[in-house]
């Protein structure tokens, strides 16, 4: 198994663009935006306030929540959908097929999809922490006085909900895939799907008709770990437990898909 | 013992009106040593049988065993098989793509020593996106030999080669069947090169068999002398069973210490005959009439 997912992740960093421009840029522009605003926050206002109150790890906690913006989703899904399209656009199955079961291939490829989404949530949250602290060091705080040890649980807990909340999106673009052969079909039905969820939610105006949704479940789980000021456990396992329905069921489903899936030409 | 064993394989595409039946009831044994060669038109249904073997396509109805066990993921890793045209990764070396299915199928390959083999050892290095045809080509007998498989399947492998390639892949099948003892199944249109590499052959026409054997056995007929004469008619009627219409000339079943004596008559009778030939069997006369008969 372990042999497999080193071959996908070689191929996955040998299409530099797609690795890019699927797991490179949410970070990127997650640092850019966060720069941008705290930015002028810290140049109009922050400046002149005191530098109590800032707290790194709780900040980059809170970065994980683009997992849950539309945009962020659109470019993780052309990622993991480049992952598993490669070997039917490049016909490369007839080598691989005969070599290992369908099964190794399929855990193979949701394996080296995951973990580049989660090399992408590192960066985000690391991307964050540094510039939360170069910007409290600016405002004149000492590094000492940052309550670090406080938030690494909650960081903990939002990194177990974006990380849920991709493996959702990674079952379901696979299945995608695997259905289309084609990666711009799953990235736009993902797309797409997501966007009229979050659309629908806002409508509704309350998660609670549609918290069958990964995008509600995300917000639920959420919920448990930032609103109210301590963790509530019932919402954030609920949340989670709803992502993680939606990964088990989508990958399961993708994975007979692609079992049974015949190959006449890739 | 047999390599490969198709027991009343079948498959079909596509539903009603536009199903088109791409194997009937296809049963074949592929020896565990030598070359066996098939044979068959466009669309006689060799490219889904070799997809079938390697599990890319699952058959209708039948059986298929590998190394006499039912094929599976465990058998199907001692294959190796390049199946129509060969792909690749683009974006990859040469050396990288076969270091990388070499991981795949978790053994340690000589990836110089096959690059030598297959004659890439300068382009080792180089993006399979600017390989020619030829040297894909060769690439792709690579990516089937890199798990030192028991059982190659090689679906047109000259296809692309100049003369010299083709010699010397040919070289190469022979010494896979005849030094390494491995068992080659060569799908190919070239009739001459199956004719010169493969022990056995078995000829597909329309998703059905219809022959198989050594090849000696199937070229065993007798050999014919081809007459281009004036006049056809008095020809076959003075010969009756024994002569045939042939091309444009008329082919006799006759043993050669009767040729002079049949010319002679020949022209004792006014009948010209502007050229007298022997005629060996040969594949590509044996798959015309195979093929031909059973479309009619």
């Amino acid at each position: 198994m372990a042999l497999p997912v080193r071959s996908e992740l070689q191929k996955i960093f040998r299409q530099r663009a797609l690795f890019a421009a699927g797991f490179l840029a949410v970070p990127a522009f997650a640092v850019l935006a966060k720069i941008f605003t705290d930015g002028i926050l810290f140049a109009r206002v922050a400046r002149a306030l005191p530098a109590a109150g800032i707290d790194p790890v709780l900040s980059a906690a809170r970065s994980l929540g683009v997992a849950d913006n539309s945009l962020a989703q659109l470019f993780f899904a052309l990622g993991v959908a480049s992952i598993f399209v490669v070997d039917y656009r490049f016909a490369t199955w007839r080598h691989l097929i005969p070599r290992r079961s369908r099964l190794a291939f399929w855990s193979a490829k949701s394996v080296a999809a995951l973990a580049c989404l989660s090399l992408s949530l590192l960066l985000v949250a690391l991307g964050d922490l540094g510039v939360t602290l170069v910007l409290a060091v600016l405002r004149g705080q000492q590094i000492g006085d940052f309550t670090w040890a406080i938030s690494v649980p909650v960081f903990f807990l939002a990194l177990l909900v974006a990380v849920a909340e991709l493996l959702a999106l990674t079952a379901m673009t696979a299945l995608l895939t695997v259905v289309f052969r084609s990666s711009m079909a799953a990235v736009l039905s993902v797309f797409l799907f997501g966007l009229a969820t979050v659309l629908l939610q806002v409508y509704l105006g309350s998660s609670s008709e549609l918290g069958w949704t990964p995008s509600a479940a995300a917000s639920l789980a959420r919920s448990g770990v930032f609103d109210g000021g301590r963790f509530q456990v019932v919402p954030y396992l609920s949340g989670i437990c709803i992502l993680l329905c939606w990964g088990v069921v989508c990958g399961v489903l993708g994975f007979v898909l692609f079992q049974r899936q015949e190959l006449p030409s890739e | 013992m047999t390599a490969i064993e198709l027991n009343d394989v079948s498959k079909s595409f596509g539903f009603g009106a536009t199903r088109i039946h791409a194997l009937e009831a296809l049963s074949l044994s592929i020896p565990s040593q030598g070359v066996y060669g098939l044979l068959g038109p466009n669309g006689a249904g060799k490219s889904t049988l070799l997809r079938m073997i390697c599990g890319l396509v699952r058959p209708d109805r039948g059986g298929i065993s590998l190394f006499g066990e039912p094929a599976g993921p465990p058998t199907r890793a001692r294959l190796g098989a390049l199946i129509d045209a060969p792909t690749f990764y683009p974006f990859m070396t040469a050396r990288e793509f076969l270091a990388m299915l070499a991981s795949v199928s978790g053994v340690r390959a000589d990836v110089p020593a096959l690059l030598r083999r297959v004659d890439l050892t300068r382009a080792a290095d180089q993006k399979v996106s600017g390989f020619s045809l030829g040297m894909r080509q060769r690439l792709g007998i690579a990516a089937a030999l890199v798990a030192r498989p028991a059982a190659v399947i090689l679906d047109e492998p000259t296809n692309g080669l100049d003369p010299d390639g083709m010699i010397e892949i040919r070289h190469l099948i022979r010494r896979l069947a005849q030094e390494e003892g491995l068992a080659v199944l060569l799908s190919s249109h070239l009739l001459d090169e199956v004719e010169k590499v493969a022990d056995r052959v078995a000829i597909l026409n329309r998703g059905r068999l219809v022959a198989e054997g050594k090849v000696g056995d199937l070229l065993g007929g007798e050999e014919r002398l081809w007459l281009d004469v004036a006049q056809q008619e008095p020809v076959l009627e003075k010969l009756g069973e024994v002569a045939w219409v042939e091309g444009k000339g008329v082919a006799v079943r006759i043993a050669r210490a009767e040729v002079p004596r049949l010319l002679s008559s020949l022209l004792s009778e006014n009948i010209s005959v502007y050229e007298a030939k022997w005629i060996r069997p040969d594949l590509e006369t044996f798959f015309l009439a195979e093929t031909r008969d059973s479309k009619a």
